[in-house]
């Protein structure tokens, strides 16, 4: 196993204050290095892909005006799946889809055990658990952050992310059970 | 917790408890049902990370981005009209000017406090106090001369009695040995007895001679004896006490009478304000949560210093940096609803205030005022602010100040036509010198 060094705060806030002087390269460094955590996450918050490119397109933009508007970026990585976050909300409660953002309900989604299609099983599956267990579950899983940068992330205690951790995975769980092989 | 929310916690990472480890290894060791639980977590995980790494963003996607920085290097550089093809270019955000700008800005604002300060320095109040000070302080001296001279007057009197009394003593004296001579001579009439009165005289007349009065003699002492004569000397302690106009016009009213410093109504000084954003925002803002700005303070006091908040009434000027946490809502039509902007600039500031002492107290060593204050005009390249605080100033001395004290501040912006507000809760300390 070969370690890779991980990118720290430090690189990044260097890279953002080059950017905000006009660095196309170091802006570039930033964008590869976080372009497919962003877009992945509106996909998978969203399930539109024109929608989530919309946003994925924004959060990029506004970060680069930012930097060149001379705002200091402590936490770049924070800034990005702030803003990607804070975007995906205000798109699911503007556009009032299955679940309202604060109910805590579970849509009528079953796998199509006959379509082969794991990933869009996965998705839909998401989609079928309100917004505020699927982000923490996102943030957990997929996106890798430990329960105490969730907790700054959504601004709540480690009980509320433990606890929408555990609701988003039995509600998975009993959605993609036969996917899963389960019981 | 349930033994599949432990399960989660377990695969979380969470679950550190040895013992619920040790627990929940047993029950999934009986349990074929909890095992089962346990394989379909694992395999959701493994299914979403998977999943999560063949996503990839659309090579359309990412050319609107680098078509969008673009543009804003464009803008940046003055540029007339944006591609027609580029992305929709969110809506502006208000932020920090440039830096000439603000400077500019932050001078203007500090001259025009000193400005009004040096006009408000030319109405009467302040001339008053000047022409009382000048007419009050002769008084002092002559006070003072007056009882300089009383004390001289007493102890000429003192030496005029004491030569007086030494007279009368050395008539005493012969008055007595001339009673003596006198008796002895009438001891005995004619007929040889005694004359009684005779032996009695001379010890009355002893008796009746007054005493003879001797310097550090506890009952009468030089100075007592023309006590009632002497005039009642000016005390300026009890004068300033009582409300009447101080003796030094004003600017010295601790009561300390006899102090030769006198305060004057300027002050200079340097503020850390130990700020405290709100809203809060995670990943925006400074990881710390309390941070220094630095400011530079002159003030001018208007009033005489008096006892009424009124007399003691100061105007400020004040020029530092802060930041502030910005929160809201930019809309755009036909495409997204609706956009939340976070940001939390740094900006110059000036402001012009007014504050005045509420309450007074000599009882430590040197002097505590406690006040109150507000900004009556002041602010940033990004919009105005208000303040009010509280504060609290120690004098050891009287050119030297030491100030600890609250404030909140407010700033407004307008952005897309609607005005909002940001909030600071500060707490100051710093040091300021009197001349």
């Amino acid at each position: 196993m070969i370690a890779t060094a991980q990118p720290t705060s430090n690189d990044d806030q260097l890279l953002a204050e080059r950017a905000g002087r006009g660095d196309h390269a170091a802006f570039n460094v930033i964008f590869e290095r976080y372009k497919a955590r962003i877009y992945r996450f509106c996909l998978l918050m969203l399930g539109d892909e024109a929608a989530a490119a919309d946003i994925y397109q924004e959060v990029f933009i506004r970060f680069y005006r930012a930097c060149r508007e001379g705002q200091r970026m402590y936490n770049v990585r924070g800034y990005l799946v702030t803003v990607a976050r804070t975007r995906c909300v205000s798109a699911i409660r503007d556009r009032k889809r299955t679940t309202s953002f604060d109910e805590d309900t579970v849509a009528g989604y079953e796998v199509d055990e006959t379509t082969s299609d794991t990933g869009e099983h996965l998705q839909r599956a998401l989609m079928s658990i309100a917004p505020q267990y699927r982000e923490a579950f996102l943030l957990f899983e997929v996106e890798g952050y430990s329960y105490e940068e969730i907790c700054a992330q959504l601004n709540v205690t480690r009980d509320v992310v433990k606890n929408r951790l555990y609701r988003a995975k039995q509600a998975l769980q009993k959605i993609l059970g036969p996917l899963l092989g389960g019981s | 917790m349930g033994i599949n929310e432990e399960i989660t916690a377990l695969l979380s990472g969470d679950l550190d408890d040895e013992v619920r480890i040790a627990e929940l290894m047993h029950v999934l060791a009986v349990s074929p049902e909890k095992r089962n639980v346990l394989r379909e977590q694992i395999r959701m995980s493994r299914a979403f990370t998977a999943m999560g790494g063949g996503i990839v963003p659309p090579h359309a996607a990412d050319a609107g981005i680098l078509a969008g920085i673009s543009a804003i290097d464009r803008e940046m550089a003055g540029a007339m009209e944006l591609p027609a093809d580029s992305p929709a270019v969110p809506a502006p955000v208000a932020a920090g000017a440039s830096w000439p700008r603000m400077l500019m800005f932050g001078a203007v604002m500090t001259v025009l406090g000193l400005g009004v300060g040096y006009l408000l320095r030319g109405d009467a109040p302040v001339r008053h106090t000047d022409a009382a000070a000048r007419m009050e302080r002769p008084a002092l001296r002559d006070d003072r001369q007056q009882v300089v001279a009383g004390l001289r007057d007493s102890l000429d009197g003192a030496r005029r009695d004491l030569a007086d009394l030494a007279a009368e003593h050395r008539a005493a004296l012969r008055d007595l040995a001339a009673l003596r001579s006198a008796s002895g001579r009438n001891a005995y009439d004619r007929n040889g007895s005694s004359i009684g009165t005779s032996s009695v005289e001379p010890r009355q007349a002893i008796a009746d001679a007054r005493p003879v009065p001797t310097m550090g003699t506890p009952e009468i002492s030089p100075v007592e004896l023309r006590r009632a004569a002497l005039p009642v000397p000016h005390d300026p302690v009890a004068t300033s006490r009582a409300g009447a106009v101080p003796l030094d016009g004003g600017l010295h009213t601790d009561g300390f009478a006899g102090s030769a410093a006198v305060r004057g109504p300027w002050q200079v000084g340097m503020r850390d304000h130990f700020r405290l954003s709100l809203p809060r925002v995670y990943g925006l803002s400074d990881s710390r949560s309390i941070l220094f700005d630095k400011e530079l303070m002159v003030g001018y006091r208007l009033g005489d210093g008096g006892e009424s908040p009124i007399s003691a009434l100061q105007i400020a000027a004040a020029f530092g940096e802060t930041q502030f946490t910005q929160v809201y809502h930019s809309g755009q039509s036909g495409r997204t609803p609706d956009l939340i902007i976070e940001q939390s600039p740094t900006v110059l500031y000036g402001r012009l205030m007014l504050a005045s002492r509420i309450f007074e107290t000599t009882d430590v060593t040197g002097r505590v005022e406690f006040g109150g204050g507000a900004t009556v005009a002041g602010g940033t390249t990004l919009g105005p602010i208000g303040t009010f605080g509280l504060n609290m100033e120690y004098r050891p001395v009287d050119v030297i100040a030491l100030h600890l004290g609250l404030s909140s501040w407010l700033l407004w912006t307008e952005h897309d036509g609607q005005v909002y507000t940001s909030t600071n809760l500060n707490g100051h300390m710093g040091i300021a010198l009197g001349f």
